[in-house]
């Protein structure tokens, strides 16, 4: 099932996915390899990975990514958390973040949406496409 | 002024009398004037004189005022000797009337008032004899027969002589029938009359009835011969001036009875019963004499009996006879006395001290039949025996209990014979013996069988009773039956044996206390409290600090209030429900003991102001309710914790596999056309992310249940799971199948003893068994490491622990300090109950 967050920051600018550069923050590394590969081939930039919340909030504010690709569920904290956190972190100059989990949004209840994130995939359906029509 | 009447009477009667002797003796056709002067003058003199006495000494009756009038009257018929025309008519017409009052005076006799009847009577008597010699006198000049010198009359308005004779007649029938009538009248009153009353009435019936055949023969001869009427003329006169004197003599008979009194103290003397002695003075064989005793206000008769205080009546009368002033006895007799008061006055003065003798008799004879009766009612047994033991009285409840019917049967006889056991004599009479000489007051309880065969127990205490000289003449004994009360007691001691033996042996605590709830003592030791075994070993307190305390010191602070009230409800007689209270021991410990108090009731069922608290020590009931609530919690916490382990693992393993294949494919597609070589390169990585996520999903699967357990047994599945396990295993299992429930425990205490061993017990062999005896399967897992394991410390093996509970069966962990550890679990087999044999024809 497809879940998207069709409001929230308004991103007027046309979505060019080469030059869109994206963090990607998951815990398990044969899924970090997966979604750089599906990524890069779909065009996006990965400008960098975190397998934990505390890196990825350092990676964030480092690396500046247009989107960061942000697993709900991490070793140290959850990804709503560092969802807010990097948000408060960049104040203004924030981040896009899609949420990925293997549950289903369903699984999350209303976390999802007032967490302040652009949209939500499900790990087995992402790709470019999905991302690039979150960010639309 | 009295005495001057009566003197004026008297002297107008001797004035009348000198009349008539005038009138006799001037009389020119009398042929024996002195005989007429003596009879006739002397019967009015006599009526007279009688009259006036009989009114001098009782004024109130009226026979002596009938007897003076028929003095008076009689004067009158000495007008008809006058040789006066006129007088001589008034005296033939006026002379009868003396008759009419002699017949007054008779038919009164002795009351002195005239019936209705008599007063008809006396009417035609007087209308015959006036009214015919009126009617005589007014027809004929010569009215009188037989009298040819008589005056003529001086009222005679024609001469018919027949007439006269036809009234004469009529008169003289009238007058007959009149006198039968008197008789017939008399006659009745003398066969109606008392004995007392026909001594009053004999002497003046006797003459009255001479003087009135007499009359009634004049009455008959007067027509008959003039000869012979003169001489019962003669005759009547006689008689009738004999009758004031007899009269007389029947007003004033007391004053003339002294020679009674005489008689009577004679007899007396001679010993005759006073009663008798004043019936005979009195003449009245009904006489009954009624003692008054003083002291008790009480009436009795001679022999002593109660009767009641006598009351005059219309049939009885009473005189109160007095001593100093005080009334002593009361004389019940016939009312023809009532007209001799002098005579009963004097017989009773005359009897005075008889009287009094035997007043005080009677009142000793009422006593003692009073004390007789009080010993004869009580319940008491009561008995006299002299110095040799032998009974000389005894009252009705002794003869009862001694079981014999006639008190011959006990007198004369020794005490002992009768109401002491063969067994006992000896022994009762060396004690009389010993009492001897003084027989000192001394109680004595014995227990006897008497003569019906009934058991009974008598208590007695003896007294001695002295003479004058202070030596014992015999022993009054007084006894009371405590036979029923023995066996009430030895029934009360029964049932609280029973009650005792009960609370003591039962296993419930039991503390009686009163209604403030202080602890009672036992009731038979005050140094005992009120409470049963089961309470003294289960709180420890010795019964020197229980009794007289208050339960509530023995019961936690916190629940204090809730006991005092379910108490103080109980000692009003509600029951209260059961509650739980922590009781405290002697030792510091406390015990939860669920109790309750109920009102102690009494033989009658009312609510005394006891109140029995009986508990349960249900501490080890709580704990082990406590432990089954905290092992029920630890089952379901398990089972979530492994739900969400097993959720934990899915997700991070098989499900991220499949997450990174579903990807890869995705890639693989993608590149297909433009690079098959990446292409190829991704599905072959795709195709090994699969195989380890099947591995990782049989590996997840043999955790939460190995299907080999299912499938092939306990022995099966300990061997596969040994194929894994790091080190040396040495199995032995049963060949046979337990049941599934038993099979599951059992390998689950097995792998997390292996799994705990692999990761802490540092141990170089292991040893496995699983063994079935007695319905019981025992699980044992040694090793020979480290040991130290804590059997509370991990979760695991609390978990195994209440898994094992579950199944009523017992975990036990050894594991000493560098000598390795035993894990031991003991469990029902389960095995269902073999079918009952068949019996096949």
């Amino acid at each position: 099932m497809r879940f998207a967050v069709l409001h929230g920051n308004a991103l007027s600018a046309t979505i060019e996915p080469v030059r869109t550069t994206i963090l990607i923050v998951d815990d398990h590394p044969s899924f970090r390899a997966s979604a750089r590969a599906i990524l890069e081939a779909d065009g996006f930039t990965v400008v960098g990975e975190a397998e934990n919340g505390a890196d990825a909030i350092d990676a964030a504010a480092e690396k500046r990514p247009d989107v960061v690709l942000l697993d709900v569920q991490l070793p140290d904290m959850s990804g709503f958390a560092v969802c807010s956190a990097i948000a408060a972190r960049l104040n203004g100059s924030a981040p896009q973040i899609v949420l990925v989990s293997s549950r289903d949004a369903c699984d999350f209840g209303p976390l999802v949406e007032a967490s302040g994130a652009r949209g939500f995939i499900a790990k087995a359906e992402l790709s470019g496409a999905e991302v690039t029509a979150l960010l639309r | 002024m009295r005495s001057l009447r009566f003197a004026l009477a008297g002297a107008a009667a001797l004035v009348e009398g000198v009349v008539a002797l005038a009138l006799i003796f001037t009389n020119d056709r009398n042929d024996n004037p002195w005989l007429t002067a003596a009879v006739a003058v002397t019967a009015g003199l006599s009526f007279v004189a009688a009259g006036l006495v009989a009114l001098w000494r009782r004024p109130e009756n009226t026979t002596g005022f009938l007897l003076s009038a028929t003095g008076y009257l009689w004067f009158l018929g000495a007008l008809g000797e006058s040789n006066s025309p006129w007088v001589w008519t008034v005296g033939f017409v006026a002379g009868n009337l003396a008759f009419l009052a002699f017949a007054a005076l008779i038919l009164a006799y002795p009351g002195g008032t005239l019936g209705r009847r008599d007063r008809w009577l006396v009417a035609v008597a007087g209308l015959a004899a006036i009214g015919a010699n009126t009617v005589s006198a007014l027809v004929d000049d010569t009215p009188v027969t037989g009298c040819p010198r008589c005056p003529r009359s001086a009222i005679a308005v024609t001469d018919r002589p027949g007439v006269k004779d036809a009234v004469v007649v009529v008169a003289t029938v009238v007058i007959v029938g009149v006198l039968l009538a008197v008789f017939a009248i008399l006659a009745d009153r003398w066969r109606r009359a008392s004995v007392a009353q026909r001594r009053t009435l004999r002497p003046v019936f006797i003459s009255c009835g001479i003087a009135l055949s007499l009359l009634l023969a004049a009455v008959l001869t007067d027509r008959i011969d003039s000869r012979a009427y003169s001489a019962v003329w003669v005759l009547f006169l006689l008689a009738f001036a004999a009758v004031p004197l007899t009269f007389l003599a029947g007003v004033l008979r007391s004053r003339l009875d002294r020679a009674a009194a005489s008689r009577m103290l004679l007899s007396l003397d001679a010993g005759v019963p006073l009663r008798d002695a004043l019936a005979q003075a009195l003449h009245d064989p009904s006489l009954e004499i009624v003692y008054r005793l003083d002291s008790r206000d009480r009436w009795v008769n001679a022999e002593g009996h109660r009767v009641d205080e006598p009351v005059a009546s219309a049939h009885r009368s009473t005189t109160t006879i007095e001593r100093n002033g005080r009334p002593i006895a009361v004389l019940v007799h016939d009312p023809a006395l009532d007209a001799e008061p002098e005579l009963v006055e004097f017989i009773a003065a005359g009897a005075g001290l008889s009287l009094e003798n035997v007043r005080l008799q009677a009142d000793l004879r009422s006593q003692f039949l009073m004390l007789e009766t009080v010993a004869d009612t009580a319940p008491s047994l009561l008995v006299v025996v002299d110095t040799d033991g032998r009974i000389l009285n005894q009252n009705r409840a002794t003869l009862e209990a001694s079981g014999l019917e006639h008190e011959e049967q006990i007198r004369g006889r020794p005490f002992w014979e009768v109401f002491i056991d063969p067994g006992e004599r000896q022994a009762m009479i060396k004690q009389f013996r010993d009492a001897a000489p003084d027989y000192a007051p001394a109680p004595y309880e014995n227990a006897f069988t008497n003569a019906r065969g009934e058991r009974l127990v008598i208590e007695w205490r003896s007294a001695p009773i002295t003479d004058a000289s202070g030596h014992v003449t015999s022993i009054v004994a007084g006894g009371i039956d405590i036979t029923e009360r023995k066996q009430r007691e030895l029934q009360l001691q029964r049932e609280r044996d029973i009650t005792e033996t009960l609370m003591q042996a039962i296993p419930s605590l039991v503390v009686v206390v009163d209604s403030d709830g202080v602890i009672v003592d036992s009731g038979v030791d005050d140094t005992r409290a009120g409470v049963n075994n089961a309470f003294r070993q289960a709180l420890g307190w010795p019964d020197s600090v229980v009794v007289r305390r208050s339960v509530l010191d023995f019961i936690d602070p916190a629940d204090g209030y809730p006991a005092l009230m379910a108490i103080a409800s109980a000692a009003n007689g509600v029951p209260a429900q059961e509650r739980e209270s922590h009781w405290l021991c002697a030792d510091g410990s406390r015990l939860v003991v669920a109790w309750t108090a109920t009102p102690v009731e009494d033989v009658t069922g009312r609510a005394t102001s006891l109140v029995l608290l009986s508990g349960v020590d249900v501490t080890e009931r709580k704990r082990q309710e406590e432990e089954i609530r905290a092992s029920r919690a630890r089952i379901v916490a398990a089972a979530d914790e492994a739900r969400r382990v097993l959720e934990r693992n899915l997700h991070d393993g098989a499900q991220q596999r499949l997450v990174a294949l579903s990807v890869s494919l995705r890639l693989a597609e993608a590149k297909l056309e433009a690079d098959p070589d990446e292409a190829r390169k991704i599905l072959f990585a795709a195709r090994e992310e699969l195989a380890a996520a099947l591995d990782e999903l049989r590996e997840l699967a043999r955790g939460i249940h190995p299907a080999v357990l299912t499938d092939r047994g306990l022995q099966a599945a300990v061997e596969a799971a040994v194929t894994r396990f790091p080190l040396p295993v040495e199995l032995e299992l049963p060949d046979d199948r337990l049941p599934a429930r038993v099979e599951a425990a059992a390998y689950y205490v097995i792998s997390e003893a292996l799994a705990n061993i692999a990761k802490y017990a540092q141990a170089s062999a292991v040893h496995v068994s699983v063994k079935e005896h007695d319905d019981q399967v025992t699980v044992s897992i040694a090793d020979d490491g480290i040991g130290g394991a804590d059997p509370q410390g991990g979760t695991g093996l609390r978990g195994l622990s209440d898994r094992v509970a579950a199944l009523d069966g017992a975990l036990l962990v050894e594991s000493p300090e560098g000598e390795g550890t035993l894990v031991l679990a003991v469990l029902p087999a389960l095995r269902p109950a073999a079918p009952a044999a068949t019996v096949t024809p």
